[in-house]
C-alpha cells in the first residue's frame, strides 16, 4: 500500500517535468530517474530514492532552462510537495518495515501527510505571491536573487535548528524509578 | 532519552541544496519554489520540540519454565502527553523464538491513553536468559526527528530441561536403609512375603501363617521382605558435545538426566548428580521436591568447559558417590577421559550403567549429504561400535541411545535384564 502510494508520487515527480517540454534527452533522463526511484521504493532505500529525485530535479532544470516566459509557481510548489511527501512516505515504510503497526497509526499518518501537503503548498503559494509583489517594484534581474536570498536564509535557519536540536526529554518508567 | 535527527534529513537537505544550485545556475524561480515545501517540513523539526512523557512497565508471565514452553511478554505504556509514533522493540535472546505477535511494534497515543503490547515467545533450549530491555523510539510524524530511550527491567527466566515420563526404570542392585519402593532381599517389615519360620516369642499374631500352622501342627509366621530405597547418582559428561544448539548431545543427556532424576525421586530414592567435565561439579544425593529443584538447577547450568586437566573421581567425596549407589552415566563417549572414569568406577565396585547417545546420528543432522561425509560417519560409527564392545568386555553395561528413540524404549532391555539380579543390600 505504502509502496503503491510512493510509486504514484514518484510517477508525478518524474512525469511533471517531462510533460512541460517532452524531448529525447529529458525522456531518457526521466527513465533513469524512474528506475532509480522504483529501485528506491522497492528496496525502501532512501539514498536510491534521493538519487532518482535529484535526477528528476536536473530534468526539471533542463526543461526550464530554455523557457523565457513568466514563472509557473503552482507546478513548482506541487513538485516540491510531491517530493516532500515521497520522502516522508518512503521513510515511514523503511523505518517501520517488519514491525507490527497498530491499526490507529496509518489513518493518523495519512491525515498528517494531507495536512502537511496542504500547509506546505499554501506556504509556497503565499511565498510566490509575496515574491511577485516585491518583484513588481524591483527590476526583473533582481527577482531570482531575492528568492535565492530568502531560500538561503530559510536554509541556514533550518541548519541552525538542526544543530540546536532538543536534547533533554523526560521519560518516566516505573522500573527506572525503582 | 536522547533526541536526534534521522537519516532521512540528509537526503532532503541535499536535495534542497541541489535545487537552490540549479535555480541559481538556470536563473529560474521555480527551482527555488520547489524547495519551499521541503524547507517547511525541515522547519517543523524545530517547531515541534515537545517533550513526550510516558510510563512503561514490562511483565513476563513466568520466571521458570520448561523447554518448548511459551512465555507471554506484556508491555504497558501510558502516555502523559501526545506521542505521534511510538516504536517499541525488545531484542530476544538466541534461545527463544517468537511464537505469536511481534517483538517490534508501532503505536500512536493520545494523552492519557494506555496500550498493552503482548507477544509470546517459545523457549527452545535449557538455560538462563534475561528479558526486559525495551528500546523505545518516539518518532516525529515527518520521520525527520526521533527520541530514543532504553528501559531496563531485567527479568531472569530459567528454562529447565523437559522431562519425559518413565514408568519403568533400571532397578538398583543394592538398596539402602531408608524405606522405599524396592523389595530388599533382607527380611523385616514389608508387604512382599518371603519365607515362613516357626513362631518365636515377640512375633506378632497378624504374621502367623494359619494355613501352614494347621498343616504342620505348630505355629509358623510369614517373613516379609523389607522395602527399601536406593541411591542413584547421575553422571553427566560435560567434556564435549556434538550437535546443534538446543539439540546437542549435552542437551539430550541433560533431558535424560532430568527425566531419570524425576522418576527416581518419585520412587523415594536418593538422587545425586556429578558433572564430569573441565570443571567437576556435583549435587549430593537427596530425596524429595527440594532435591529435584537442586538437580534441575544444576542441569540448567551444565555446560561444556574444556580443559586438558584430567579430573579424578577420587576428588568426589564419598557422601556424593555412596559405595552402593547405582551410577547412571550419560555420555556421547567423545572423550577418552570419561571412558577411563567409567573403568575406575567399575574397578571400585560400583553398579554402573552407561547410557550413550549416538553422536554420529546427531552429526548427520548438520553435515552435507556428500559421499565423504557419509564415509566419515560410517567410519565413526564403526569406531564407536568397537569402543562400546571393548567397554562391554570390561563389564560395563552400555545402552546405546539413538536421538530419535524415546528414553523409556532405550531403557527397556536393561529393566528386563536387571530385574532378578538384585544383590543383598
Amino acid at each position: 500500500m505504502m509502496r503503491a502510494f510512493a510509486g504514484l508520487l514518484a510517477l508525478v515527480l518524474i512525469g511533471l517535468p517531462i510533460l512541460i517540454a517532452p524531448s529525447e534527452l529529458t525522456g531518457a533522463l526521466g527513465v533513469i530517474a524512474g528506475m532509480l526511484c522504483a529501485a528506491g521504493i522497492g528496496a525502501l532505500s532512501v539514498p536510491l530514492l534521493a538519487a532518482g529525485a535529484a535526477l528528476s530535479l536536473v530534468v526539471y532544470a533542463l526543461v526550464l532552462w530554455p523557457s523565457v516566459g513568466p514563472p509557473a509557481p503552482l507546478g513548482a510548489v506541487a513538485l516540491g510537495v510531491v517530493l516532500s511527501l515521497l520522502f516522508q512516505v518512503v521513510g515511514f515504510a523503511a523505518h517501520f518495515r517488519g514491525a507490527a503497526v497498530d491499526s490507529h497509526v496509518p489513518p493518523g499518518q495519512v491525515r498528517y501527510w494531507v495536512g502537511n501537503g496542504i500547509g506546505t503548498a499554501v506556504v509556497g503559494i503565499l511565498l510566490s505571491i509575496s515574491a511577485s509583489g516585491i518583484a513588481l517594484r524591483l527590476p526583473l534581474p533582481a527577482y531570482p536573487a531575492v528568492v535565492a536570498l530568502g531560500a538561503l536564509a530559510v536554509f541556514l535557519g533550518v541548519v541552525q535548528a538542526l544543530i540546536r536540536a532538543p536534547k533533554g526529554v523526560r521519560p518516566t518508567s516505573r522500573e527506572d524509578q525503582r | 532519552m536522547s533526541a536526534q535527527v534521522t537519516r532521512l534529513t540528509g537526503p532532503i537537505v541535499s536535495l534542497v541544496a541541489l535545487a537552490l544550485l540549479l535555480g541559481v545556475l538556470s536563473g529560474r524561480a521555480e527551482l527555488f519554489l520547489v524547495t519551499v515545501p521541503l524547507l517547511v517540513t525541515l522547519f517543523s523539526i524545530a517547531l515541534r520540540a515537545g517533550q513526550p512523557e510516558y510510563t512503561l512497565t514490562h511483565e513476563v508471565s513466568a520466571a521458570r519454565v520448561f523447554e518448548r514452553d511459551r512465555l507471554t511478554v506484556t508491555v504497558t505504556v501510558t502516555a502523559h502527553s501526545r506521542i505521534p509514533l511510538l516504536e517499541l522493540f525488545e531484542p530476544l535472546p538466541s534461545t527463544v523464538a517468537l511464537a505469536s505477535g511481534d517483538n517490534r511494534a508501532v503505536f500512536s497515543l493520545e494523552p492519557g491513553q494506555r496500550i498493552r503490547w503482548t507477544y509470546e515467545v517459545q523457549c527452545l533450549g535449557r538455560g538462563r536468559f534475561t528479558l526486559g530491555t525495551v528500546h523505545v523510539r518516539l518518532w516525529d510524524r515527518s520521520g525527520l526527528r526521533l527520541h530514543e530511550a532504553r528501559h531496563r527491567a531485567a527479568k531472569l527466566v530459567r528454562v529447565y530441561s523437559r522431562t519425559e515420563p518413565l514408568r519403568r526404570l533400571p532397578q538398583p542392585r543394592r538398596t539402602q536403609t531408608a524405606v522405599g519402593n524396592y523389595v530388599s532381599p533382607t527380611f523385616g517389615e514389608g508387604l512382599e512375603p518371603g519365607d515362613i519360620r516357626p513362631f518365636a516369642p515377640g512375633d506378632r499374631v497378624r504374621h502367623v501363617n494359619w494355613r501352614s500352622s494347621l498343616r504342620l501342627g505348630r505355629l509358623y509366621v510369614t517373613q516379609h521382605h523389607q522395602e527399601r530405597n536406593a541411591d542413584v547418582v547421575l553422571m553427566l559428561d560435560t567434556l564435549g558435545y556434538v550437535g546443534l544448539p538446543s539439540a546437542s548431545s549435552l542437551d539430550l543427556c541433560a533431558r535424560a538426566a532430568a527425566s531419570l532424576a524425576r522418576a527416581y525421586l518419585s520412587r523415594k530414592d536418593r538422587v545425586g548428580l556429578i558433572e564430569y567435565g573441565g570443571f567437576l561439579d556435583w549435587v549430593r544425593p537427596g530425596s524429595g521436591s527440594p532435591q529435584m529443584e537442586r538437580l534441575f538447577d544444576a542441569l540448567l547450568s551444565a555446560e561444556v568447559m574444556f580443559s586438558y586437566v584430567t579430573k579424578d573421581l577420587a576428588l568426589v567425596p564419598q557422601r556424593v558417590l555412596p559405595p552402593q549407589a547405582l551410577v547412571i552415566a550419560l555420555s556421547p563417549l567423545l572423550d577418552e577421559r570419561f571412558v577411563k572414569a567409567m573403568g575406575d568406577l567399575i574397578a571400585r565396585g560400583f553398579d554402573v550403567v552407561l547410557l550413550s547417545i549416538c553422536p554420529v546420528d546427531l552429526s548427520r543432522g548438520f553435515l552435507s549429504a556428500s559421499p565423504v561425509d557419509a564415509l566419515a560417519c560410517r567410519l565413526w560409527a564403526l569406531e564407536r561400535q568397537a569402543q562400546i564392545a571393548q567397554l562391554r568386555r570390561q563389564g560395563l553395561v552400555v545402552i546405546e541411545w539413538r536421538p530419535d528413540q524415546p528414553l523409556e524404549l532405550v531403557l527397556a532391555p536393561l529393566i528386563h535384564r536387571r530385574r532378578w539380579r538384585a544383590l543383598p543390600g
